[in-house]
């Protein structure tokens, strides 16, 4: 690798690793945790959520980043991509990177999720492609 | 273990979520990292088809009225003046290695925690909450397969999950995002409900 790519793989391993220390120490690759958080018995999980994003946002304000991608409109893939996916996250405890932290920890069940992970991700490609062509935004 | 307060988290989830875009020039978002990972073909092809903007559209349609109608001096003066095609002010899509390399960093910070800080170990105990509202075992193995392969569609459908459009496009107050979070938030609440509800 070049030394520039170099850096940013080290920087992608050392975030990833940021990510899924903190994913696991706030309690998001727990069910029982999770599971508090949606049905209000414990608002712990919404404040760090709604935490985040509010220090995001400040962040963003001050750093000069430029527009956001522009949501072209508001896609139904985009509505129906993230009914499938709080389905999934209430079904299986887990969205993407709470997968992997789970998997991490010594949770091995998490293999089953992240089998289903891979699965839905690689059927995407071919499902969209043949039988809905719905155009997809970006979260960018 | 004892979790976190919840500003500890989330100091640590916009410091990582900043520091994506500072040293990745990126925006953050799992989902994206395991789209390019495993397919990275297609989803280079999505991204493609969504960057006209309303300039560029505009320009399109003002240059065609001026091939049909107008003179060419006045088609070669305006058709050279025609929009820089739209990019973020970010940088070029990580590549297929780095996106690997962050899903490897997650699985190993989590590791750990989980050695160094939870005392965990190895184990196929979804715990009591699943195991009350789900099943255990082979049966809770099904649900899992099936509620990731819901993540993994919807989430390349949605193209974000909770760190893209979550954290870093509401973040940036992105109409797109707004709608995903509001969506897979209230989804997985109303489903959550439901499970109780269901084991009454």
């Amino acid at each position: 690798m070049k030394r520039s790519a170099r850096w940013r793989g080290g920087s992608a391993l050392v975030l990833g690793a940021l990510l899924g220390f903190s994913l696991s120490r706030i309690g998001f690759t727990s069910y029982d945790e999770l599971h508090k958080m949606f049905v209000f018995s414990d608002l712990r999980l919404v404040l760090v959520f709604a935490g985040a994003v509010g220090l995001s946002a400040i962040a963003y304000r001050l750093l000069p980043l430029g527009r956001a991608i522009p949501t072209r409109r508001i896609d139904r893939s985009t509505i129906v991509g993230s009914i499938l996916f709080g389905l999934g996250w209430a079904l299986s405890g887990a969205c993407p990177g709470a997968a992997l932290a789970q998997l991490g920890e010594g949770k091995l069940f998490a293999l089953f999720t992240l089998a289903g992970i891979v699965s839905g991700t690689l059927a995407y490609g071919p499902v969209n492609g043949r039988l809905l062509r719905w155009a997809t935004d970006s979260c960018g | 273990m004892t979790f976190w307060p919840f500003w500890l988290g989330a100091i640590a989830l916009a410091s990582v979520a900043l520091g994506c875009l500072v040293l990745l020039r990126r925006p953050m978002g799992v989902s994206g990292n395991l789209a390019q990972a495993l397919d990275p073909g297609a989803r280079a092809a999505e991204l493609e088809e969504r960057t006209l903007t309303q300039e560029e559209l505009r320009f399109a349609l003002e240059q065609a009225t001026r091939d049909a109608f107008a003179d060419a001096e006045i088609r070669e003066a305006m058709n050279a003046a025609r929009p820089a095609k739209s990019q973020p002010a970010l940088g070029a899509p990580l590549g297929w290695s780095v996106n690997v390399l962050f899903l490897i960093g997650i699985v190993l910070g989590a590791a750990v925690s989980g050695i160094f800080l939870g005392g965990a170990s190895a184990t196929i105990d979804v715990g009591p909450t699943y195991r009350a509202l789900l099943g255990d075992g082979p049966r809770a193995w099904v649900m899992l397969f099936a509620g990731g392969t819901l993540v993994g569609f919807g989430t390349r459908m949605a193209a974000g999950c909770t760190s893209g459009h979550g954290l870093v496009g509401c973040g940036r107050f992105r109409p797109g995002s707004l709608v995903a979070t509001a969506c897979f938030f209230g989804v997985g609440i109303v489903l959550s409900f439901a499970l109780v509800w269901v084991r009454r």
